[in-house]
């Protein structure tokens, strides 16, 4: 893990000192040098403000200083400190934890009110093997409490195979802290089964509020267009009530990250739409581009100079794109059907 | 005279109105009975000791009630339920926290029972529900019986797999799992007559696979 440093102000929080205190102690480092009190700059500290000699401290620099205090004031500062420290390793531990379940848990789904991953995601996010997590499986099957098919893991056959519910999650979590021997192992598997279940509801929460910024993109690309068709020039009014769609240059699917910018929506009739679709590209699902929009309004709609042009410079302003593997989505761009 | 001749007599009388045979109780017969006893001795020729022991006999349980006692019904000790504070303590153990508060706020509660009912933990029905369903069995529900009741564990408040199949998960093997399902399936099987129910067998099911599972 990289090297843990405490900001003064945190040091003083944290010793529950005055900030004068901590000046007048590192004065006091400072002023004899060679003496049992030193501080050493890249060690135990680095400046952070060459003016005002502001620093930060690694952790052996804050416990010299909690160890002087203590030595002077007769106060118990080094189990302050060490308090600190213990609780934000613990906390830098666990965002490594939650950042890995969110790279690895593309494969998220609800079934009967329950969350469920993949095995193979799984077995990412454990940092594991195939054969281990089966070993732990096959442990937890061993205990009072064992995995029960339904609450715990599910065949998803529409998925192609076995899912683990948090629960099930929680319980194998118990399993891998209690029989690795490594500490780091013990405290990654046993995070992973303290923090999976907030890191699930906040990806349900992004996932949710994602769908509504992409709905809020599509209603004001229809607002900036007029209402109006931009191939045909077709106005919705409430005599035609036409029914508009909002169609994305870089599609959902393929370049999901762009589906809820405004710039990456333009307002047609769905006759155009449908056309470009299917009869143009063969298929909804098939992604498409800026490029294979403009191919075809230049190839249908060659009269249209002006949205030519405005294709053109969306373009420019959106820059170019490489599609995301459609078999692995990132879990952020799932659709909101399959965590609701 | 007449006092020492008619005194001896009196003895000898009393002596037998009083002597009771073999393990009879001393019970005094009157005058009249003894002169029934006589009168029934001469005219139906029975032994007049055999009259006496009957008669002995009415005296001391004419008034007993002839009805055969019931058996005495031992009651079931009465098993002192957990505490709230006991459960409290288990469940707060599991989790490895200090206080409701901290429960609350546990990752690992949180992911453990996210798919049960909302808890109410101001009530010592949630806190039995999290005892069950993460600690063991409450005292007082082991060897339940009834519907639902299994090897003495209800299938549907616990599950606890292994107890209802009736066997060890140190040493039973996928044959014994697979014979303890046949067996229980035989019982509850749904076509069964009389003792075979759907719920009780779909739960089985549950169990059986959760067991068999290929990890």
């Amino acid at each position: 893990m990289a090297e843990l440093y405490i900001t003064s102000q945190k040091l003083v929080e944290t010793l529950k000192i005055a900030t004068q205190d901590l000046i007048e102690t590192e004065q006091f480092f400072d002023s004899i040098q060679d003496d049992e009190w030193e501080l050493t700059e890249g060690k135990d500290y680095k400046v952070v403000n060459k003016t005002s000699g502001l620093r930060e401290y690694t952790s052996s620099g804050a416990y010299t200083i909690a160890r002087y205090l203590e030595a002077t004031q007769k106060q118990t500062f080094w189990q302050r400190l060490t308090e600190w420290i213990t609780h934000t390793r613990e906390e830098i531990r666990k965002a490594f934890v939650k950042k890995h379940i969110l790279d690895n848990s593309s494969s998220l789904v609800k079934r009967n009110g329950l969350f469920f991953v993949s095995r193979s995601d799984l077995i990412a996010i454990f940092k594991t093997k195939s054969v281990y997590l089966k070993k732990m499986a096959e442990h937890t099957q061993t205990t009072q409490y064992p995995l029960i098919e339904g609450e715990d893991f599910q065949d998803l056959v529409d998925e192609g195979g076995l899912y683990y519910s948090l629960a099930g999650i929680e319980k194998l979590s118990r399993s891998f802290k209690e029989c690795q021997s490594k500490k780091n192992r013990q405290e990654w598997c046993g995070d992973v089964g303290e923090v999976a279940k907030p890191q699930v509801d906040a990806i349900v929460a992004e996932i949710q509020n994602r769908e509504k910024r992409i709905q809020s993109a599509m209603d004001k690309a229809k607002k900036r267009d007029g209402n109006t068709c931009q191939v045909t020039g077709q106005k919705k009014n409430h005599v035609n009530k036409l029914k508009l769609a909002a169609h994305h240059l870089y599609s959902q699917n393929g370049y999901p990250y762009l589906a809820d910018v405004e710039n990456n929506l333009l307002t047609l009739v769905p006759e155009v739409h449908e056309q470009f679709h299917q009869d143009y590209l063969g298929g909804t699902q098939k992604p498409c581009t800026i490029d294979d929009f403009i191919k075809f309004v230049q190839d249908y709609y060659p009269s249209n100079t002006r949205i030519i042009i405005w294709l053109n410079a969306q373009k420019q302003v959106l820059g170019n794109h490489q599609p995301t593997d459609q078999r692995k989505p990132h879990v952020l761009y799932l659709p909101a059907s399959r965590v609701m | 005279m007449t006092a020492t001749k008619t005194r001896p007599k009196k003895v000898q009388q009393s002596t037998e109105s009083t002597t009771v045979k073999e393990n009879m109780s001393k019970i005094t017969l009157n005058q009249l009975v003894q002169n029934e006893i006589s009168r029934l001795a001469k005219v139906q020729g029975l032994d007049t000791a055999t009259l006496r022991a009957f008669a002995q006999f009415v005296v001391e349980n004419h008034k007993k009630d002839s009805k055969p006692k019931p058996p005495k019904v031992v009651k079931p000790e009465k098993v002192k339920p957990l505490t709230l504070a006991q459960l409290k303590k288990a469940i707060f153990g599991y989790f490895a926290v200090k206080d409701v508060k901290e429960l609350k706020k546990s990752g690992s509660f949180a992911m453990a029972t996210s798919g049960m009912e909302k808890l109410d933990f101001s009530k010592k029905d949630g806190w039995e529900k999290l005892y069950r369903k993460f600690i063991g069995v409450l005292p007082g529900e082991e060897n339940e019986t009834g519907y639902g009741c299994i090897n003495g564990i209800n299938i549907f408040k616990y599950d606890l797999v292994w107890k209802a199949f009736g066997l060890d998960p140190e040493t039973a093997t996928s044959e014994d799992i697979k014979s303890a399902y046949r067996e229980l399936s035989k019982v509850y099987h749904p076509d069964i007559p009389n003792t075979g129910d759907a719920q009780v067998f779909a739960r089985l099911n549950v169990f059986y696979k959760s067991l068999n599972q290929r990890f």
